[in-house]
């Protein structure tokens, strides 16, 4: 009795076989692709040119739910249904005992799904091809993007998803020993280095005083598997970069599967995880995730942020644990092998330990000054290199003087409990090429007393960067409307092309001259300054919110009070009706509220001990002139409601600081600093 | 044909099979018995090449056969489980092996469709347990192979399928030569049908002796005097068991059986028989008396 020779490690009668037995799933997906993809062109194909660009783009970015369910599912249902022959002792023994050795079936089944899953996609890319027609964007200038191009490039991301995806769920078929965990870990998987990404993204944040998980970064980690890539932006166009990471994991993936089978011992079907070296490896991985999550979990609930986090920190590991003892043992009588826990717990302790200690120094360390070509000086975290570009010595000497005292103060910084905090990036460009990004979140008033920001805010090239009016040619300026902030009925509109020369000159002067505290200041502006332009090069109108018209700004006033345009914006006493205030305090964060007669109209509250009510004209004035409109939840001081004759409600804010005399004795409250 | 050489294999640490070792000749059959959980299933994974073992050889024809195809092509096996390809019928079936096994004999498979009477176009997953059974008997033995395996083959089949199956066996086993290895936690399923029993308790080999031998050498003797039965035959004789039935005596004796009666007859009994003994009993006394040690094994 003498078997049939095998070619090249693919044995053509298993080939044959997994052909026969597994087509369905090709047909199935073959038939959603032919559903979702060229039924619908044929269907509108007359007007597919003109009307076509949301099913192209759609179909070509993977964008359809089902589709997108079939590129991911198939692979993982093919890979499962293929080696489910290693799950399962009957089936093991009789596949085995075949004259087959074991490198020819790994080699063919790993060929026969590839195929499997990838015909349907090849079909549907020729057809696509064969029936292809100019399909034109939406955009100015029109782009045909229906082209044999754009075609292949589809084919060619959903091989590179199916294959990766596959190789996923054969790794994972060959670890473990039952097809619902080979299920599970396939699926999993796809999401595995986006997750640990994820979670040391938490720890680097977390303990890295500094850290900057700006929007590259979580890119970084979204990308790590084409899947989330996919399912965080639709259009994924995968870089060359990350097609290459794609095709060395899946390279990678199927290189260990078939050593993994090699070694793997057949009596360990139906256990959960085949191979011992891997069971403490799954054990700490699920325990690690568990401790993140409910960490990051108990770090929301608690009050003492600290101790939640390390509680959040035990009981997760703990219960992940168990549940991965569970699942590994098969059992739920796991109690006495938890000896393994008091191991994870130290690595884990030794982790963050490790991380808390910072050895490379990363918290401490800044970039050379002679090294740096430029500085981002922002209040959001982005590393774009073109934005808030400060280039002179003197603010990029500044920005290192600033970022010393972060630095050296960075122990109490880091615990610092107070609520109003204030975020700003730091990102050097570096004569190399390299950026040097960190970010941080400061208290506020740890900011706004800097000598050395006080010294960068005020400097013109920050004050030209960071306002676009410094960049407006001003003779393509339209329009410059200036509406009151608190009555928008208030609103002037400067059109006349001499006066809008004027008026930006004197606000740019204004601009300039600003200090750091007048920026700093939270007093409600008078005015919103809204620019209208047109470009020479494009029709589309084009506006942006110039910065807000603030009674510091005096040239600006003095002109607006020359041309007679002032009064058009100014809210007088007259215009109020009343302003109501009471404390702000942890138990009461709201606004006094407003109540309103049958026919609608603002009714004056009556004063109680803790609701003072203001109608004096020259006190509205008093207010008017220095209520603020931004405060923090927490922070102490006083809420109103400014109710007007119009009808119309506005809040504002006093701190305990800058509140009027005559309000802080109304509460009789003492003086707190604040 | 098979040799398993000092055989160890271990799950978790924990030890299956210890120093085992076991021979099928040519053109014999083998029978390997042994209670639920001896090792029987696992020591037959390791003979068909499916497991790898911890240490020792296994071999067939000479050569290892883990991972050797050639050698697993002359290897016909029969699992205890039953595997299938999932809505194959036997026709399906039958069309892998025939391209998988060189040796494929479409006659014979057509002369076993006919003698079990099996639909051939019905998906095996609809048969009984037992149609399963004689379709699993019908593709091995069609591979026509050199070496068969069967892990508990009788199992569920009627007495009357069962001695077709006995007679293809014995006729390849004496046309062909094959070697057969057939297990079974019954001892009286595999009486008169193999040539040597192994018996495998706690991943041991206990005993494997020839049948031939086996029966030539131990006697079960009723003889009766008109007076006592002569002490000084004890010292004579190798006697395993001796029962006194009223003036009857009973006796297990090891030796040469026509010397024995010669010795007995020589004090003129009353009465002589030699009694036919079955294989349990063989065994029973061959291992140690009263037999309680060897009920735990096999009953």
């Amino acid at each position: 009795m003498k078997s049939k020779a095998s070619y090249f490690n693919l044995n053509k009668n298993v080939f044959i076989e997994d052909m026969r037995r597994f087509w369905g799933i090709s047909a199935l997906y073959s038939i959603v692709l032919l559903f979702s993809s060229v039924f619908p062109i044929l269907m509108t194909y007359s007007t597919l040119s003109e009307h076509g660009y949301f099913l192209i783009n759609r179909i070509l970015n993977n964008g359809n739910f089902l589709p997108f369910l079939f590129l991911t599912t198939a692979p993982l249902a093919a890979a499962v249904l293929i080696f489910r022959y290693l799950q399962n002792n009957n089936s093991t023994a009789v596949i085995h005992a075949f004259p087959f050795t074991r490198k020819e079936l790994f080699v063919t089944h790993c060929i026969s799904g590839i195929i499997i899953i990838s015909l349907p996609v090849i079909i549907n890319g020729l057809l696509l091809l064969l029936i292809k027609k100019p399909v034109y964007s939406t955009e100015l200038v029109p782009v045909d993007i229906f082209t044999t191009a754009a075609i292949l490039k589809w084919v060619g991301q959903s091989l590179l998803i199916a294959i990766s995806g596959f190789s996923i769920a054969v790794f994972a078929g060959i670890i473990s020993g039952t097809s619902l965990l080979q299920t599970i870990f396939g699926a999993g998987f796809l999401f595995l280095l986006p997750a640990i990404g994820t979670l040391l993204l938490f720890y680097f944040d977390h303990f890295f005083f500094g850290f900057n998980s700006g929007w590259k970064m979580s890119q970084l980690v979204i990308n790590l598997s084409p899947i989330t890539s996919i399912l965080d932006h639709n259009d994924a166009q995968f870089s060359s970069g990350f097609i290459i990471l794609y095709i060395l994991l899946t390279i990678i993936l199927l290189a260990a599967s078939y050593i993994l089978y090699m070694f793997r011992k057949l009596e360990r079907s139906t256990d959960s995880i085949a191979f011992d070296f891997l069971k403490p490896l799954f054990k700490y991985s699920v325990s690690f995730c568990g401790m993140t999550v409910l960490g990051i979990y108990f770090i929301g609930l608690s009050e003492n942020r600290i101790f939640g986090m390390y509680l959040g920190f035990i009981v997760g590991s703990l219960i992940a644990y168990i549940i991965a003892e569970m699942v590994v043992e098969k059992t739920i009588w796991v109690f006495k092998h938890l000896k393994g826990y008091l191991f994870f717990l130290i690595i884990a302790a030794l982790f963050v330990t490790l991380i808390q200690t910072d050895i490379t120094g990363y918290e401490r360390r800044l970039p050379v000054f002679d090294k740096i070509e430029s500085v981002y000086y922002g209040n959001f975290p982005s590393d774009d290199r073109e934005f808030h570009t400060l280039m002179s010595e003197d603010n990029i000497e500044s920005s290192l003087e600033f970022h010393q005292t972060i630095v050296d103060n960075r122990k109490w910084l880091e615990r610092d409990p107070s609520s109003e905090t204030y975020n700003i990036t730091l990102n050097y460009l570096m004569k190399d090429g390299k950026v040097f990004t960190r970010q941080y979140t400061l208290p506020y008033e740890f900011f706004k007393h800097n000598p050395y920001v006080k010294k960068v805010y005020e400097s013109a090239e920050y004050i030209k960067a960071t306002n676009p009016i410094f960049h407006v040619q001003e003779k393509d300026l339209k329009i410059i409307s200036l509406d009151s902030a608190l009555l928008p009925d208030k609103s002037i509109q400067i059109i006349n092309s001499f006066e809008i020369k004027e008026f930006c000159e004197v606000l740019k002067r204004d601009l300039l001259n600003e200090s750091f505290e007048d920026m700093m200041s939270r007093k409600a502006p008078l005015a919103r300054i809204e620019f209208f332009w047109k470009d020479n090069n494009e029709l589309q109108e084009k506006y942006y919110y110039g910065p807000a018209l603030k009674k510091s700004y005096a040239n600006t006033l003095n002109w607006l009070e020359v041309k007679d345009y002032l009064d058009d914006i100014t809210v007088y006493p007259e215009d109020i009706k009343y302003i109501s205030i009471k404390r702000n305090s942890e138990n009461s964060t709201t606004y006094p509220q407003e109540t309103r007669s049958a026919s609608n109209n603002l009714m004056i509250p009556t004063a109680t001990t803790d609701l003072m009510v203001v109608t004096d004209k020259e006190a509205i004035q008093t207010i008017l002139d220095n209520y603020e409109n931004r405060h923090y939840h927490n922070s102490e001081g006083y809420l109103l409601t400014i109710g007007l004759n119009n009808g119309s409600t506005n809040n504002g804010f006093f701190q305990i600081t800058t509140a009027p005399p005559f309000i802080i004795n109304y509460f009789n409250t003492p003086m707190v600093s604040d | 044909m098979i040799e398993v050489k000092n055989l160890y294999k271990s799950f978790n640490g924990y030890p299956v099979l210890t120093d085992l070792n076991l021979t099928v000749q040519k053109g014999s059959i083998y029978g390997l018995v042994g209670a639920n959980g001896a090792g029987k299933t696992t020591l037959i994974k390791h003979i068909v090449g499916v497991f790898k073992q911890d240490k020792g050889d296994i071999l067939i024809k000479g050569c290892p056969i883990f991972e050797n195809t050639l050698m697993k092509s002359n290897v016909g096996y029969i699992s205890d489980d039953l595997f299938f390809f999932s809505m194959y019928s036997l026709k399906n079936m039958s069309r892998f092996y025939k391209k998988v096994y060189f040796s494929w004999n479409q006659e014979r498979y057509q002369f076993m469709l006919n003698l079990f009477r099996l639909d051939e176009n019905k998906r095996i997953s609809k048969f009984s347990k037992g149609m399963q059974k004689q379709a699993a008997l019908i593709l091995t033995m069609s591979c026509m192979p050199e070496v068969l395996v069967l892990d508990e083959p009788i199992d569920g089949l009627d007495p009357l399928v069962r001695k077709k199956v006995w007679k293809m066996i014995i006729e390849d086993v004496s046309e062909r030569e094959i070697s057969v290895l057939i297990s079974s936690h019954n001892l009286k399923e595999l009486e008169g049908i193999c040539d040597s029993i192994g018996i495998l308790n706690g991943g041991r080999m206990v005993i494997e002796r020839e049948l031939d031998e086996l029966k030539s050498d131990i006697s079960k003797i009723q003889v009766a005097y008109k007076t006592e039965f002569p002490e000084e035959l004890f010292e004579k004789l190798d006697v395993l068991h001796h029962e006194k039935r009223g003036s009857v005596d009973l006796f297990i004796v090891k030796g040469n059986r026509n010397a024995i009666i010669e010795m007995l007859k020589n004090l003129n009994p009353l009465v002589l028989d030699v009694l036919p003994l079955t294989l349990e009993e063989i065994f029973i006394y061959e291992l140690g008396g009263d037999g309680h040690e060897i009920e735990g094994i096999l009953f």
